[in-house]
């Protein structure tokens, strides 16, 4: 009896665990994609001040957003992410508004690509 | 280096764990399903070890999942014999009364060779002999002889031997055993008397053996 309550603990902390880590990787992901759309109109704008700002929260964000998702996902994914977070670092910095621009277009792409494959579909899922 | 060294011991834990709570019936004989979560496990817990880039819950979680559904499987096959046979199969009979069942073989894709060769490794070299064989649903061969076949028993023979019960090892290797002792119905103190008697002491034993009618057997250990 004890085997079978501690199978089913097993099973129910690794289904929370997956809705759980669904649930927080969706909200990160998409907070992260709406201030990466932000800082692209704001490049657009060729808005300065504001554009460090933005890539400054971005990254402070990141920071904590990639420990997580190492946690849960493929680590060559979040590595490529990281370095495009790095050198949007350094673009905003050098207020390199193209750039910018470029950086953020490739990140919301691949914020888009880890969304999707981390979604509960058929297709992942198969 | 240091990553591989903490994953390897994190999953190694991991996969102690699951096995023990698997239970012994696992590294015993296996059925089916046991069988192919074992080397489930040895491959989802091997991933992450050869590859740092794999997160290493996931492979948990996965070995978690695997090994839950197949304690909760096991639990309600023991419910069900609908399940039961879905999940292991059921015996079945190859031999009957000396005939072999071509049929039941064909079903368990066997050729009549394997039979032979199951047979034999049961020490039985001639299938005239055998009444039942059955082949189980962890792949092993059960055989009923024919009763003149068979060895005979102290009942055949209208004897009645005295049952002593199984000797249990209340001392090995110098270490007293109080499991073994509380089986065998004794205890540290009777055994020390024993061993007085015999002028000797627990620590320069190699192996006691008691059994349920107190007769015991030593073995000491070699003097350097």
């Amino acid at each position: 009896m004890k085997r079978i309550i501690i199978a089913f603990a097993m099973l129910s902390f690794a289904i929370t665990a997956a809705i759980l880590c669904a649930v927080i990787l969706d909200k990160n992901i998409s907070e992260l994609s709406t201030e990466i759309d932000k800082l692209y109109t704001k490049a657009e704008e060729e808005n300065n001040a504001e554009i460090r700002i933005t890539a400054d929260k971005i990254l402070d964000k990141w920071s904590k957003t990639e420990k997580f998702l190492k946690i849960v996902t493929m680590h060559d994914k979040i590595n490529e992410l990281s370095k495009s977070f790095l050198a949007l670092k350094h673009f905003s910095q050098t207020q390199n508004i193209e750039e910018i621009k470029q950086t953020c277009a490739e990140i919301s792409v691949m914020l888009n690509i880890l969304l999707s494959s981390e979604e509960t579909e058929l297709s992942n899922i198969l | 280096m240091a990553i591989s060294l903490i994953r390897a011991v994190i999953l190694y834990a991991t996969v102690i764990f699951l096995i023990r709570l698997m239970g012994k019936r696992q590294i015993g004989e296996l059925q089916p399903s046991e069988l192919v979560i074992t080397i489930l496990i040895s491959e989802v817990a091997s991933l992450p070890m050869q590859d740092n880039s794999i997160p290493v819950l996931t492979s948990v979680i996965s070995l978690s999942v695997l090994v839950s559904l197949e304690i909760l499987t096991a639990a309600l096959s023991l419910k069900s014999h609908k399940l039961r046979t879905v999940m292991q199969g059921h015996p079945v009979i190859v031999i009957r009364n000396g005939e072999i069942d071509v049929e039941a073989l064909k079903k368990l894709r066997l050729t009549v060779n394997d039979l032979i060769s199951a047979l034999r490794q049961k020490d039985v070299f001639e299938i005239s002999q055998v009444s039942y064989a059955v082949f189980e649903t962890n792949g092993k061969i059960s055989i009923l002889l024919k009763p003149v076949n068979r060895p005979a028993t102290a009942e055949d023979l209208n004897l009645s031997p005295e049952d002593n019960g199984m000797p249990f090892a209340v001392i090995c290797d110098g270490e007293f055993n109080f499991n073994a002792a509380k089986e065998s119905k004794t205890d540290k103190a009777e055994i020390e008397r024993i061993l007085t008697k015999k002028n000797t002491k627990i620590k320069d034993i190699l192996l006691m053996t008691v059994n349920l009618k107190k007769q015991s057997n030593i073995i000491k250990k070699e003097k350097k």
